[in-house]
């Protein structure tokens, strides 16, 4: 909403600065989102075009001599609108004219010679001013304006942008902001609402309502040989300052009015309308309208329309028909007041992309009882600038009455939610400063607090306690710690333990990421199978293919992220994500907490030291390694198939017992890196499921350790290619006192038999009773080696 | 029984003399290596010593073992660290270049995300607020309903919603539009006092640009009590600010509209020079409490919503809110807390 100060200072006469007025109107919850100023460029004057001669070089400019009572110029112009005789607004050499599409620059106008002639300014349409739409021609003024006169005594105006928050309808006018605005700077609101014209019943078979629930109020007028014209001067101005182009004075003054006070008007040509007959019914399915912007509207049987005998003539409180527009021979008019269903109105709006002021206001359920003050205004400036007269008098129909709302202002309860003590004279006076009527009991501090029509959002005592708040200021309202009982405190463990990981990766040297939750369809083709058995949940308005579909897996998300960075990264790229994830599974809707990594690239910047390598299989699976220990789950390992990974270099997690799984492990197929386009070679990925992980960590418990000497001894193994380091390890681990067990060797080569491998495996072992003896330990290893070969067929290497 | 003794005693000659020797007598690299020979060599005095081990009873094995062992690790240290000084004597101007990078340590980063929720939710933490999360596929009945959001009404305006496909099609499911579903489902869940924060994700169906996202963070707080006034609403959020922001930091609160709040209000922090809305917030509306079965004659309270990628924003003066989900590492590494 547009605020002009020139107009607002109609209604309330302050003496405080625009800045001043932007702060309060900010505070009392009228957010004021930019301040302008319009019609004030330094330079632009007004001239008279004396004469008019054409350029010798140029078909399309014309020389215009201009007079600004002084001086003469000599303007090149093109516009083709201009005549001698004519008062325009030139801009005069050295002047800055802003440029329209970004208001911190500007133009200089220098003199300077144009095809060859000198032109020593420009002629300026309304669009070059910054005052309208309109390029086409230059701005034409009226004739009394005084030459010489620089635009702004004229046009100078500041304007504020206003954010009106969808409860406030009564601030999408002028007279709003002004009443709200007087009660918080305690200045008299200078503006009534009057009706001083009388009724009458003669037109009640000519005007209907066929549906009530479209329509609480149909207030309407007749009037009779008016004359269309341009509007006066300063409805222009006001029209102009508010961004809204003047087009006739009866349409203006219609506008005006909305403005003003926030009724939409609408003005049909009465001998277009068929048989004088008007209509407010439900649009039929497939009924055609052609509105005023000139489109042709085809409706369902959820709008409203205004029609007469034949067709519709109005899409009621968005725009009006093309078919009963006022024109320059419009003689008889229908001048209508509504109001109509706010849902209605808005779903119509939405259904046709087409959003007006009169909508945008009927939809934030305007009050039917304003109707008549909006027409009896309308009347009194129509009759006074386009003549004419009421044939009868006002036809109103109103069939359920607004009935005002009486709520209970308990003083107490005010100040103790607000946590300020107030005087009932503040209350008082705040309440008649916003005109809310009201009895005050003053035995009990109870104030019984009658709205104000204009105010439907105000129906609980909390919206009097925001009104008091508000006009007294917030900033007034002390500052306080929570006071009362401890509350209750669950601790979110599993909040706590996705924090914990995070943690945790990024101390192992990962980069967090956080990506959409959407994917497109050519993402689901990089969907791990192992999320694929469940179904995916599509959107149904997508801001883009890109995010079509909820992802299932954090995988396409950590990949597309790394294959994007290995271009412009030449560092090792390690990266992690912890997220949500979404699908169906029988019916229900699944959301689970997954956390996913990627290494790609080398395993270490270059360095003098140290030779970098590729990352590969066990760099991921020594994160797996760390965080098992860290977040103290025991996990265990199987081959997994998936075609996104490579065969062989995959693996599923899960428990010991392998009834939980816990994530899936592996190296990312080489075709997949090929299509991806990762400017690497070699990608590890990882995906954690988090509920199950966080369940199957075990608490910290700490175990007295041993006091006595940790022995450890060596062995070197020949094993089949079959056999597995955690199997070897499991055997060493049931045995006694055994408390690790290390590979720090793996030889695959000639000199060993076929399919053979030779690992070298540390063994540790302690007691916490006594110091082992060597008989001891050679009894253990003893033990181990039968099993070994008993369940392994692993042998000692001779 | 002697002969143990006589081993220690042996053990002890040896520990006295390379002792001696390389203390007192050892000057240079060569005479320095003639004494490894001596006492650590394959023949060295070491090896003579674990001879005996073979011949002894496991019991004393026990005792001379460890005993050996101990002296065979004290003289190699001391074997190291005397060639050492000699290098050090030998090259009284080192060509050791300390500058060289030293071997790297993975450093891995927190998206800023996370930082500036941590460090929000640790500020309301401090004040007993607790930490909780909740869904992000919604429904209409928490994400609106509950809230006062009333169908058809402007004031869904300013929620535009994301709406999903699914195969129960007796609800509208949603991506949720603010993290405000979570005070409905809280309230619903528990009984006052209460005193939550709700960080996580939210989505809206809005053009991208450089200060709008479609899927953003929200952080929500909810208070409830039988005396929370508005005062403590702005107590509670000015402190925030003040951690957020530090001690000197100006804060303002403007009257703004919510439908689940009433009254409503907007914190703005003074930022170079001008006021910057930072988060909504208001007492929780009593239609709201009245819709999950609390007494709003018995119980007030507020609730706020917070943006912390617009936060981080401020702090960090990152111009495109684009850059919290690109996760192009250059961008990534900056974050180095």
């Amino acid at each position: 909403m547009k605020l002009p100060l020139n107009w607002l200072k109609e209604y309330v006469s302050y003496n405080i600065s625009p800045e001043e007025i932007a702060e309060n109107l900010t505070i009392i919850g009228l957010e004021v989102e930019s301040v302008s100023k319009i019609g004030m460029i330094s330079g632009v004057i007004v001239g008279e075009i004396q004469k008019i001669s054409k350029h010798p070089n140029a078909d399309t400019l014309q020389i215009a001599f201009v007079f600004d009572g002084n001086n003469k110029y000599k303007i090149i112009c093109g516009a083709p609108n201009i005549r001698v005789g004519q008062k325009i607004f030139f801009a005069t050499p050295g002047t800055k004219l802003p440029d329209e599409n970004s208001p911190e620059k500007y133009y200089l106008i220098k003199e300077s010679k144009i095809r060859g002639e000198l032109s020593q300014g420009m002629i300026c349409s309304e669009k070059e001013l910054g005052l309208g739409e309109n390029q086409d021609g230059i701005m034409v003024l009226p004739k009394d304006f005084k030459l010489g006169s620089p635009i702004s005594k004229y046009y100078g105006e500041i304007v504020m942008e206003l954010d009106i928050t969808p409860n406030r309808v009564d601030c999408l006018s002028i007279t709003g902001i002004a009443r709200d605005l007087s009660a918080r700077i305690d200045k008299e609101f200078k503006f009534k609402y009057i009706n001083n014209h009388s009724s009458s019943k003669s037109y009640k078979n000519n005007i209907q309502i066929l549906d009530e629930n479209i329509c609480s109020r149909y207030t309407g007028v007749i009037i009779d040989n008016i004359s269309i014209s341009e509007s006066p001067d300063w409805l222009k101005r006001r029209l102009i300052s508010i961004g809204e182009r003047p087009i006739n004075n009866l349409v203006d003054i219609t506008n005006y009015v909305m403005f003003e006070i926030g009724q939409p008007l609408h003005a049909f040509d009465l001998d277009k309308i068929n048989e004088e007959k008007i209509f407010v019914r439900n649009s039929k399915k497939g009924e055609e309208i052609k509105t005023l912007d000139g489109n042709k509207r085809i409706l369902d049987s959820h709008s409203i329309v205004i029609a007469d005998n034949e067709s519709a003539i109005g899409l009621a409180g968005i725009m009006g028909g093309k078919n009963s527009e006022i024109d320059i021979k419009t003689n008889s008019i229908f001048l209508e007041s509504a109001n109509f269903n706010p849902s209605v109105i808005r779903n119509t709006s939405k259904l046709l992309s087409l959003q007006t002021e009169a909508s945008i206001r009927f939809e934030r359920n305007l009050n039917p009882e304003l109707t008549i003050y909006g027409l009896s205004r309308a009347l009194d400036l129509i009759l006074r600038i386009c003549g004419g007269k009421i044939r009868t008098g006002i036809l109103d129909n109103y069939n359920n009455k607004f009935v005002r709302k009486i709520i209970t202002l308990d003083k107490r309860r005010l100040c103790k939610i607000l946590g300020l003590e107030i005087d009932n004279e503040i209350i008082s006076k705040t309440l008649n400063s916003l005109n809310f009527s009201y009895e005050l009991d003053k035995l009990k501090d109870i104030w019984k607090v009658e709205t104000p029509f204009w105010r439907s959002d105000i129906t609980l005592p909390e919206d009097l306690y925001e009104e008091i708040a508000r006009i007294v200021g917030y900033d007034s309202i002390p500052l306080k710690f929570i006071s009362g009982e401890i509350p209750k405190w669950e601790p979110n463990k599993l909040f706590e333990y996705k924090n914990t990981l995070t943690d945790l990766l990024v101390g192992s040297g990962m980069y967090e990421t956080i990506s959409y939750s959407a994917i497109s369809e050519e993402m689901l083709g990089i969907l791990p199978d192992y999320v694929n058995n469940s179904k995916n949940i599509s959107i149904i308005n997508p801001i883009s293919n890109e995010h079509a579909y909820l992802r299932k897996s954090l995988i396409p998300s950590v990949i597309m992220t790394a294959s994007r960075n290995t271009n412009n990264w030449k560092k090792p790229i390690r990266i992690f994500e912890t997220g949500n994830v979404f699908f169906q599974s029988e019916q229900k809707i699944q959301e689970q907490s997954y956390s996913a990594g990627l290494l790609t690239g080398f395993s270490e910047n270059s360095h003098w030291d140290i030779t970098p390598r590729e990352v590969d299989y066990f760099d991921g699976k020594g994160i797996i390694d760390y965080l098992s220990s860290k977040l103290r789950f025991n996990y265990a390992l199987s081959p997994y198939n998936d075609n996104i990974y490579t065969k062989g270099k995959s693996v599923r997690i899960h428990d010991k017992k392998n009834k939980t799984t816990f994530g899936y492990l592996g190296m990312i197929s080489n075709e997949m890196i090929e299509k991806l386009n990762f400017n690497t070679s070699s990608v590890v990925i990882f995906e954690l499921f988090l509920e199950e992980l966080y369940k199957s960590s075990k608490d910290l418990i700490y175990k007295e350790f041993s006091q006595f000497p940790l022995a450890h001894r060596d062995l070197s193994l020949l094993i089949d290619t079959n056999v597995n380091f955690e199997d070897i390890k499991n055997i060493a681990f049931s045995e006694k006192f055994v408390t690790d067990c290390n590979v720090f060797d793996v030889y695959q080569g000639d000199n060993l038999p076929e399919g053979k491998i030779a690992i070298a495996v540390r063994i540790f072992y302690q007691s916490n009773e006594g110091t082992l003896s060597w008989k001891n330990l050679q009894q253990i290893e003893k033990k181990i080696l039968i099993q070994f070969e008993k369940k392994l067929g692993i042998k000692i290497r001779e | 029984m002697s002969n143990l003794n006589k081993i220690i005693e042996e053990i002890e000659e040896v520990e006295q003399s390379a002792n001696g020797q390389i203390d007192q007598q050892i000057l240079n690299l060569d005479q320095l290596e003639h004494w490894r020979i001596i006492f650590l060599g394959r023949n060295g005095e070491i090896s003579k010593l674990m001879k005996y081990l073979s011949s002894v009873s496991d019991e004393n094995k026990r005792i001379i073992g460890p005993k050996i062992n101990n002296l065979k690790k004290s003289l190699s240290n001391k074997y190291n660290l005397t060639q050492k000084k000699i290098d050090q004597r030998n090259n009284a101007v080192t060509e050791f270049d300390f500058t060289l990078p030293g071997r790297p340590v993975n450093l891995g980063n927190y998206h800023p995300t996370t930082l500036i929720i941590r460090e929000i939710c640790t500020a309301f933490s401090e004040m007993g607020f607790q930490i909780i999360e909740g869904q992000e596929i919604e429904t209409e009945k928490y994400n609106f309903d509950l809230l006062n959001i009333p169908n058809d009404h402007p004031a869904r305006d300013q929620w535009d919603t994301i709406w999903l496909q699914t195969e129960n099609t007796n609800v509208k499911h949603l991506l949720r539009t603010h993290t405000s579903p979570m005070q409905a489902r809280v309230m619903e869940k528990s009984n006052p006092p209460l005193r939550v924060i709700i960080p996580g994700k939210c989505y809206r169906y809005e053009a991208t640009d450089a200060t709008h996202e479609w899927q953003f963070h929200q952080i929500e707080g909810l208070a409830i009590d039988k005396n929370i006034s508005f005062s403590e609403l702005k107590g509670t959020l000015f402190e925030m600010a003040r951690k957020l922001f530090g001690t000197d930091q100006k804060v303002r609160f403007r009257c703004d509209f919510f439908p689940f709040v009433e009254p409503g209000v907007d914190m703005s922090i003074e930022w170079n020079g001008k006021w910057i809305e930072i988060l909504g917030a208001g007492m929780v509306h009593p239609k709201v409490l009245e819709g999950v079965g609390y007494n709003p004659k018995e119980y007030s309270g507020f609730a706020f919503g917070l943006g912390p990628e617009r936060i981080s924003m401020l702090k960090n003066k990152i111009f495109d809110i684009r850059n919290f989900h690109l996760n192009d590492l250059r961008f990534l590494n900056q974050f180095t807390i």
